[in-house]
């Protein structure tokens, strides 16, 4: 199913579908990493506020939730 | 390229994949730091002979991509667009190759020889991965060097590559052309797609022992978290002080010695002043400031290089974003309890122009080292009983104006792209001790060069207003600095500190805060310890609590204004940030004095 990235459990690992930030933003996040077809990963929560910590191209990267938002991706039904 | 020329190599990489370290490894002593020309953004280079060819290596800031959007970003492309035989080595952190290859991947769309040096081999190891290196060089067409750069393991194999490369010239890989999407770019999806065809059969993640994760389960946990930030935060600047205290102590020993010797010369009074006052003061006050320096960008070089910075961005970030600005605000936030100069230099690491212009320009409310000794002899003064209260007061006054400001400036300052936290956080790795100390005394001596200059010739400037008109006493009310004092002394009536003394000392504060002290004891032609009693005959206690609010919020130290016009690139900056300062000043220390005096203080 298709969800936002903010959405997804912890542990779970789902497909970027979409991006749809402004475009500067969309290529700061292209060149970590995060771009359509690549697969993240929720690892935690960040102690305070909506900032989550994902796992993408096996490196770690902090969002917060008012990017995470805008981020579609697709998890794989057998995982929910 | 004839064979005698200079080779020329340009350095680049992603955050964390030990660039520095490999320019450290490869340079060695000869590592020149400025700034790149008309430009914000740091610049490293250095000179290296090898095999009777003269190497010239130019680092780029490491950044994740050249695709020109921010300003370090410009910078690197339009280097990279000038430089037409370079080589180009990039720093890889195999550990996240995939990632690494977006940006060798537009390099190549540029047209650009690249070597490419595979770092954290063995960490990679550790990790599972597991990588057929022969067979990625091959695939990619490009040279691949295994090193270690923390070690400078492998140089001589990546310098007969440089060699190699210089030599030839460069070849379109035969995958290239189709993925092209205009004539110099790339689309990054297109990149991954290459990866998973062509390079993952010899890059394999088996099992994924993360060391970080675990790290992470304690130093971003719900309940431990804050203990541990709080900590890490007291004991560097416990570390700081304690180490530089004693140090600074000693420098000011020995020049205010140099100062008593020059008066047994027996030389004429001006040039006697000049030498003592004016020479031995100003370098002697510049010296000072060093050893804090060095250790407070020694402490940010280790949490920087242990991964533990970005996790204190992420800590403090929902603060941060409720002022419109983020996380990445706070280091150079703390570093101004040393001192706004390095501070204000570290604002380097904030990526959003915006954000780093705010952090800028609020950076001298946070209350530096040098006010210090003010609180402290006025709060002892005045407030014997409360003096830790008032000190605090202060303190949390300045960060709290500091908090207002930046969120007036983030509504002021309007933003087309959204500024929200986009970090990554590195893996957590041993530091490498050269590193720390070669880049904390590559920014101390950056500090002296700029910073030095101003503070030095700031103190001679004030000498020479204090010593005239000539035969004068230095710094009394005939000399032309005293006469400015009287005349704009009335301003601060209504604050609770008319008298001309504290006019003056605020001006002589405008060298460096902690003159301050010093300028009373001359005026009222006292030492130190009689200060204590001469003060109180010239404001009462009221005055004094809101003089202090002045120098805490007022225009902050010549060094601190210069190196706001050099961080910001803006004049504009560099002018109205010391205008709008006094005038808040000037407000806050009206409201302390009025509101006291309505409940009945004085």
């Amino acid at each position: 199913m298709i969800t936002t990235l903010n959405l997804i459990p912890t542990e779970t690992a789902g497909i970027i579908q979409e991006i749809t930030t402004d475009h500067v933003t969309k290529e700061r996040l292209e060149s970590l990493g995060l771009m359509s077809g690549v697969e993240i990963v929720f690892i935690r929560k960040a102690p305070l506020g909506s900032t989550r910590i994902y796992k993408c191209l096996n490196t770690l990267v902090a969002l917060r939730n008012d990017i995470a938002d805008k981020i579609l991706v697709e998890v794989p039904d057998e995982q929910r | 390229m004839s064979r005698d020329e200079d080779i020329n190599v340009v350095l680049t990489g992603n955050p964390n994949t030990g660039k520095t370290s490999l320019l450290n490894a490869l340079t060695g002593m000869s590592l020149h730091v400025g700034n790149w020309p008309g430009k914000t953004v740091e610049k490293k280079e250095g000179c290296i002979s090898y095999k009777n060819r003269t190497i010239n290596i130019i680092d780029l800031p490491g950044t994740y991509s050249i695709t020109p959007y921010s300003e370090e970003e410009k910078v690197s492309h339009n280097y990279l667009m000038a430089q037409t035989h370079a080589v180009i080595v990039q720093t890889i952190d195999v550990n996240a190759l995939e990632r690494n290859l977006l940006m060798t991947m537009e390099l190549l769309a540029l047209r650009k020889k690249v070597i490419l040096a595979f770092n954290f081999n063995k960490e990679a190891e550790r990790r599972g991965i597991r990588i057929d290196v022969p067979k990625i060089s091959e695939v990619l067409q490009i040279p691949v060097v295994v090193i270690e750069a923390n070690k400078g393991e492998n140089k001589e194999e990546l310098l007969e590559e440089i060699l190699k490369a210089a030599q030839s010239e460069f070849q379109m890989p035969y995958y290239l052309q189709e993925m092209l999407k205009e004539n110099y770019e790339i689309h990054h999806e297109i990149s991954i797609r290459f990866f998973k065809e062509k390079l993952k059969p010899f890059y394999s993640i088996e099992k994924t022992i993360q060391r970080t994760d675990r790290i992470d389960e304690i130093i971003l946990n719900k309940y431990t978290a804050f203990p541990i930030f709080l900590a890490i935060i007291f004991l560097m600047f416990e570390i700081t002080f304690t180490l530089s205290g004693p140090l600074i102590s000693a420098i000011r020993n020995i020049f205010d010695w140099m100062g008593g010797l020059v008066g047994f010369l027996k030389l004429p009074g001006l040039l006697s002043s000049f030498l003592s006052e004016g020479l031995l003061g100003g370098v002697g006050s510049v010296l000072a400031f060093t050893p804090l320096i060095f250790i407070l960008f020694l402490m940010i070089a280790l949490l920087e290089d242990s991964g533990y910075l970005g996790r204190t961005v992420v800590l403090v970030d929902p603060l941060f974003g409720k002022l419109g600005i983020t996380g990445r605000t706070f280091i150079p936030m703390i570093l101004g309890f040393g001192c706004n100069v390095p501070a204000i230099m570290a604002t380097r690491t904030i990526k959003d122009r915006r954000e780093r212009m705010i952090a800028i320009l609020t950076n001298s409310f946070i209350s530096c080292g040098a006010r210090l000794p003010v609180y402290l002899l006025f709060a002892g003064i005045f407030f014997p009983k409360h003096a830790v209260y008032i000190v605090m007061l202060l303190y949390l006054s300045g960060i709290s104006i500091t908090f207002i400001a930046s969120l007036i400036l983030s509504r002021l300052l309007q933003s087309q792209t959204q500024n929200s936290l986009i970090i990554e956080l590195p893996p957590y790795r041993k530091p490498s001790m050269t590193n720390v100390l070669k880049h904390a005394w590559y920014h101390t001596m950056e500090f002296l060069k700029k910073a030095g200059t101003i503070i030095f010739g700031s103190v001679l400037i004030i000498w020479t207003l204090a010593s005239l008109p000539a035969g004068v006493t230095y710094g009394s009310a005939e000399s032309v600095l005293g006469q400015l004092g009287h005349s704009i002394s009335p301003l601060f009536a209504p604050l609770g500190f008319g008298h001309w003394s504290f006019t003056v000392a605020l001006i002589f504060g405008l060298a460096s805060k902690e003159i301050i002290i010093g300028t009373l004891g001359t005026l009222y032609g006292v030492g130190q310890g009689a200060l204590i009693s001469a003060i109180p005959t010239h404001i009462t206690p009221l005055g004094a609590l809101s003089f202090m609010f002045f120098v805490l919020l007022y225009t902050p130290c010549l060094a601190t204004i210069a190196i706001i016009r050099q961080e910001s690139g803006s004049w504009k900056c560099a002018v109205l940030q010391p205008i709008v300062t006094i005038a808040i000043a000037w407000l806050v220390s009206f409201s302390v004095y009025h509101v006291g005096l309505l409940f009945g203080f004085h």
